[in-house]
């Protein structure tokens, strides 16, 4: 888990609600704004965790 | 624009700005102290040149550009820096990964510095010169792109409140 990964996801998700944003046209943009803030945020904590994780795996292991 | 208005824009730029500031004057002072600072600031320089050069010649085209595709690219720029700022200040504070320590990174730039050999040409040593161009220009170019939004906004603000 690097910045790399990090910056994929972030931009799939941009990309995701984009997209909805565009087909569904009858979806509000308060609704929409917050499903890409909490995203964005469960993104991160899921990197974060995953991230440190690996990092004990590694420390442990060694 | 009144001094309320635009102190949280200075405010913000100028946070966002200094940490980068610091890490370029601990590389500076680095080179300076070690190599001589005639080529740490003709280094310093050339990269503060540089960046207004790239400012000058791509600042006008900015107006060019679309204005929502324009806020579209520097919001998503200003997410993926601020998510990966975030990621690493949680993983410090959580003690998986070090915290940033200036004193270490003086003494890694100062002892790479001293076993390089001693060279010169035109009265400046193009390894320390290097070494500043290289530490400031890219922490000054992060600073353009994080102070951008915030001087686009006023200018923004500024045109819309006209």
């Amino acid at each position: 888990m690097d910045d790399g990964s990090l910056a994929l996801a972030l931009v799939l998700w941009c990309a995701a609600v984009g997209l909805i944003a565009l087909a569904v046209s009858s979806v509000p943009a308060s609704v929409l704004a917050g499903a890409l803030l909490v995203g964005c945020v469960a993104t991160l904590l899921v990197n974060v965790a995953l991230a440190a994780r690996k990092r004990w795996t590694s420390r442990l292991g060694a | 624009m009144t001094w309320v208005e635009l102190a949280p824009t200075v405010g913000a730029a100028f946070l966002a700005s200094l940490v980068e500031c610091v890490e370029a004057a601990t590389i500076v002072l680095a080179v300076g102290t070690v190599r001589g600072w005639k080529s740490a600031f003709a280094g310093t320089g050339l990269a503060l040149l540089a960046l207004v050069v790239l400012v000058v010649a791509l600042g006008p085209a900015l107006a060019q550009l679309p204005e929502q595709a324009l806020q579209l690219f520097v919001g998503l720029l200003l997410l993926l820096f601020g998510m990966r700022w975030l990621r690493k200040a949680i993983l410090r504070g959580a003690g998986i990964i070090p915290l940033h320590d200036e004193d270490a990174v003086f003494r890694s730039e100062t002892a790479n510095l001293k076993l390089a050999r001693a060279t010169e040409r035109w009265g400046v040593d193009p390894i320390a010169m290097a070494t500043a161009f290289k530490g400031v220009w890219p922490r000054s170019s992060a600073c353009s792109w994080t102070t951008a939004p915030w001087l686009w906004r006023s200018c923004c603000g500024a045109r819309q409140s006209a």
